[in-house]
């Protein structure tokens, strides 16, 4: 089970296209704080929020940044990507009937793969959190953060709170690819299932920005994402985090089964 | 079990099916499961329920606090409402938003307005009032003891007033965004003209609450009636709604959605401006000297109680007024009678016409009363 689950790591991480999707999310907090710091002289403020202006005072901040500009379309689609990959990728080269017949089981295929979309998962989101706050800290320096409530926290305590906000986008993406993987095993055609899960992901996007839907919003996948913002203010707020983590749960669940009905009960033929 | 899966394979449909329903079925579960819980106080005239208002003592709590409107407002250009930054004062005037508050139950208080990734603060602290907006990363200062200048925490008629008299000012909308802030302005309002009963038996963020209804008795108004709640065991304001006339649902509801009655700790009220941030002091004295401008003249009030009034004119360099303004008002309608011309702002609760000559009327009142209140005026 162990070198299964090591063997599928190492496919996931070796994939050329895994390889440059993952240059790609490191790329976005190097322009961001390139960006930032040629435009430092312009005024700020009455833009978007979303910790940009706070890059300047703070080079922890592109990380928060980057990980609140990725959040809707680079982080899903990576995980789109890897997930539709999971299954109706090794269908479509047809190395699903002999991956099969290793006396391991549907069942735990099923989890093994999907360890392995959590692997890549914490290591895309990672690589982002980690390159911009890296970054940012040798381009803009470092010291005492200030929190969205105005009050300053030290830098391990911001650390600290980088992390925790990373782990949380970590967990949400991880939900996505067992909605990724579910969608990965009713298809033979691995872009069908990546286009399909981003579709979903897109679609939810949207419905969260319809305030009439807005008895829907809690049920959304993607409406609690961004909530570990709420951590930077002071006291953190976990409100929306908890709130989040439980519909993550929910969703990776029902999936996963469903995946699990779907994959266990299928005729495989290629 | 396996044997039975693999002859009916539809059959393992069931787990994610019943994994869904668990789900749903929970969460609804818990989302009714204190409202469904029975309350059974012994009923209180008002008139016990307001002695008793002014016997408690203000009690240090934290909580959220949630504050819904709907004005039926207008749609107006983007950025002009704020309501694309929801953590502005005046993006407040529609939608719902969440703020949390701090009180140790003596002179420092905290309001934080909570938007995406953005907050407003209102700290109230032994170095005076704190505003601060993380959106342009600003604050205001006004030094001096604190609490004084701000609402008083206690909503009883009797210490309602400081701070109450002026107009809708950003302040103001801060003050309307707690229950306590909304009820000290609808109790001033309490008078023969109103009929006030009592509501037992309600339960808001968890806890037994009594209810105060004031209903107008006159038929001039806009508004249908005024409900404060109050926490059964020590008369904490927990919401206020305003329904007017006719409607079934409240035009504006600011209540909490969870209390706990344990004093915060004293970090959460500290406040030094962070580095990086413009800061504002304005002295309370000089101040008032600042929002009076040549040409402004206090404005007046017409009618009584419920359907008075307010009719002033506005300085003479507001009505030539920015572009963004003019624009704003092309989109009202345009109203025209004996008292002159002007656009008419109307709300289910409150109207407002800006006359094309700088005057205005305002009132919780239908719009005719307004003209007549112009033309008098």
């Amino acid at each position: 089970m162990m070198r299964f689950a090591r063997s599928e790591m190492r496919l996931i991480a070796g994939r050329r296209r895994n390889q440059a999707g993952l240059a790609v999310l490191a790329a976005v907090p190097i322009l961001l704080a390139i960006a930032v710091r040629l435009t430092e002289s312009n005024p700020r403020g009455g833009g978007p929020p979303s910790f940009i202006d706070d890059i300047v005072g703070n080079g922890v901040f592109v990380a928060f940044a980057a990980l609140t500009l990725q959040l809707t379309l680079f982080l899903p689609l990576a995980i789109s990507m890897v997930s539709g990959d999971a299954i109706a990728g090794e269908a479509h080269t047809g190395t699903l009937r002999y991956l099969l017949t290793v006396p391991a089981g549907r069942s735990r295929v099923l989890a093994v793969k999907y360890f392995g979309l959590v692997f890549g998962a914490f290591v895309a989101v990672f690589t982002v959190a980690v390159v911009g706050a890296l970054v940012g800290m040798a381009i803009f320096g470092t010291g005492s953060l200030t929190t969205l409530s105005g009050t300053q926290i030290s830098l391990g305590a911001g650390l600290l709170r980088l992390f925790v906000s990373t782990v949380y986008v970590a967990l949400g993406m991880s939900s996505l690819a067992a909605l990724g993987l579910f969608v990965s095993t009713l298809t033979t055609q691995p872009i069908a299932a990546t286009v399909a899960t981003m579709v979903l992901t897109a679609a939810m996007w949207v419905l969260d920005a319809v305030p009439q839907l807005g008895w829907l919003h809690p049920w959304l996948l993607v409406d609690h994402w961004a909530a570990f913002a709420d951590l930077m203010r002071d006291p953190a707020d976990w409100g929306g985090v908890w709130r989040g983590l439980s519909v993550d749960l929910g969703y990776a669940v029902v999936c996963l089964l469903a995946a699990w009905a779907r994959f266990d009960g299928k005729d495989i033929t290629t | 079990m396996s044997a039975i899966l693999a002859r009916r394979p539809v059959l393992r449909w069931v787990a994610p099916g019943a994994a869904l329903a668990v789900i749903i079925a929970g969460s609804q579960l818990a989302a009714h499961w204190p409202a469904n819980a029975a309350v059974s106080l012994p009923p209180k005239t008002a008139q016990q329920l307001l002695v008793d208002l002014q016997g408690a003592t203000p009690h240090a709590l934290s909580g959220t606090v949630k504050a819904t409107a709907s004005l039926g407002l207008p749609q107006l250009p983007e950025g002009m409402t704020g309501a694309d930054d929801s953590a502005s004062p005046l993006g407040l005037l529609s939608g719902t938003h969440t703020a949390k508050v701090w009180y140790d139950g003596k002179t420092s208080g905290r309001i934080a307005l909570l938007g995406d990734s953005a907050e407003t603060d209102l700290v109230a602290n032994s170095s005076g009032l704190w505003l601060w907006q993380s959106s342009d990363k600003s604050v205001l200062h006004v030094p001096g003891g604190s609490l004084t200048s701000t609402p008083p925490r206690r909503t009883g008629p009797v210490h309602a007033e400081p701070g109450s008299r002026q107009a809708i000012t950003p302040g103001m909308a801060q003050q309307l965004s707690t229950p306590e802030g909304v009820a000290a302005f609808a109790l001033r309002m309490l008078d023969p003209s109103t009929q006030v009963t009592t509501d037992s038996n309600e339960r808001i963020a968890g806890r037994a609450a009594y209810q105060l209804v004031l209903t107008p008795k006159t038929s001039g108004t806009t508004i249908g009636s005024i409900r404060i709640a109050f926490d059964a065991a020590n008369f904490t304001p927990l919401r206020t709604e305003i329904f007017a006339k006719g409607a079934a649902k409240p035009a504006v509801n600011v209540g909490f959605s969870s209390i706990s009655y344990q004093r915060p700790s004293a970090s959460v009220f500290a406040f030094r401006p962070p580095a990086g941030a413009s800061v504002k002091t304005v002295n309370p004295s000089t101040k008032a000297g600042h929002t009076r401008p040549s040409g402004f003249s206090a404005p007046q009030l017409v009618g009584k109680d419920w359907a008075s009034v307010l009719v002033g004119k506005l300085p003479a360099h507001a009505t030539s007024g920015a572009a963004k303004e003019r624009d704003v008002l092309r989109m009202l309608p345009s109203v025209s009678g004996s008292w002159g011309s002007g656009h008419l702002l109307s709300t289910s609760l409150v109207n407002v016409v800006l006359t094309d000559d700088g005057r205005y009327a305002i009132g919780a009142v239908p719009a005719a009363s307004l003209y007549a209140a112009l033309g008098r005026g």
